[in-house]
């Protein structure tokens, strides 16, 4: 299901995105910047990383081809709660965040699929906490 | 007639004065909250209902009008733990009721509450027909998102229970009240739950509250907590 929301949304984003390439290393976002955008990853995986009071980066996750970068950020327009960074070299659609609120505006079917996609998320995030916590 | 629970429930978002401070979903447009008020339920809730239990299939979404609850989950290995302290305003139930997949949370009220309840097919229909209730909707799921991030961060980076315990109070704080003996902290969670927050026990809990006294970090009157070193917190929690 969370193949076809995501795919819902980025054919109405089409056409309003910008074909990025990384390689292995460099980094899309940081942790505490403002978002600019959503990235989709198109091929290639990339590393959620935060960071330690030490200053050390801690894994928190790994993105996979299909997986859309900064939703939940730009919808609260708060900072990047982590820093991504690509594992392999890396082709992501970047879609600015104004344009990516305007395919919402025009197409409202778009917003069920982003919801769905966020309420993965959250989902996904409950089970690592499940995992996490178990001593 | 005494009202249940002493809350005196309001009917309607229309005209429910709760519904600027609640903000987003509460605060909509007329029509959209006209909408709302015409498929909802409202109930009154005793301290310690439960809304929705884990794993059960999702029968539509609840709006927490006034009063608090409790999400609980259950690690891995057994225990329970506390994900997060809704708030007045709060949808709770959407993630699953979106994805069509069993609750992955449980939600029991810590306080008498009104809550608002709104079936699955009826909560669709309302987000299809209003973007208004689709954007304050994402901002929810956003907001739940980034407190689960927050939530594993702090799991992730190894705290000691007692720095673990002072992060709580402080971040506790920024809703709590100023007063001359400090900050005033309404705490409605047991020591236990405390513990669930923290993944701790709940003998540890009352052994470092103690400890927090006699170190004067703060005081207890009652139900109320007061913060009376925040600073000296703080730097237990940046060492």
């Amino acid at each position: 299901m969370d193949r076809v929301n995501r795919s819902v949304i980025e054919t109405n984003l089409a056409g309003r995105e910008t074909l990025l390439r990384y390689s292995a290393g460099q980094t899309l976002f940081r942790e505490g910047e403002t978002p600019r955008g959503v990235y989709v990853l198109h091929s290639g995986t990339v590393d959620l990383l935060f960071s330690a009071r030490d200053g050390s980066a801690k894994p928190l996750r790994e993105a996979q081809p299909g997986q859309i970068l900064g939703l939940s950020c730009v919808v609260t327009q708060r900072p990047h709660d982590c820093t991504a960074t690509a594992a392999e070299p890396c082709e992501v659609a970047f879609i600015e965040r104004d344009d990516f609120l305007r395919a919402l505006d025009d197409s409202p079917a778009v917003w069920f699929s982003v919801l769905r996609v966020l309420s993965s998320e959250v989902n996904a995030v409950y089970d690592d906490i499940r995992t996490m916590a178990a001593r | 007639m005494p009202s249940p629970y002493n809350l005196a429930l309001v009917e309607h978002c229309s005209n429910c004065p709760q519904r600027e401070t609640n903000g987003g979903f509460c605060n909509m447009a007329a029509e959209p909250v006209e909408a709302l008020d015409s498929m909802k339920f409202t109930g009154a809730y005793p301290k310690g209902a439960l809304l929705f239990v884990e794993g059960e299939q999702p029968r539509g979404v609840f709006v927490l009008c006034r009063g608090q609850a409790k999400l609980t989950t259950t690690s891995s290995d057994g225990r329970t733990l506390i994900v997060r302290i809704a708030k007045p305003g709060e949808i709770l139930g959407v993630s699953a009721a979106m994805l069509g997949k069993p609750y992955e949370v449980s939600a029991e009220t810590l306080e008498a509450s009104q809550v608002s309840f709104v079936r699955r097919d009826d909560f669709l229909r309302l987000l299809s027909s209003y973007s208004e209730a689709c954007i304050h909707t994402a901002q929810q799921l956003s907001e739940k998102y980034e407190a689960a991030q927050r939530e594993i961060r702090s799991l992730g980076l190894a705290h000691t229970t007692s720095e673990k315990l002072a992060r709580l109070l402080l971040n506790w704080s920024g809703s709590g009240e100023e007063t001359p003996q400090g900050t005033r902290l309404q705490v409605l969670l047991t020591h236990e739950e405390i513990g669930q927050m923290i993944g701790t026990t709940r003998e540890t809990v009352t052994r470092l509250l103690s400890e927090f006294k006699r170190k004067k970090l703060i005081t207890v009157k009652g139900s109320s907590l007061f913060l009376t070193a925040k600073a000296e917190l703080r730097e237990m929690v940046s060492t």
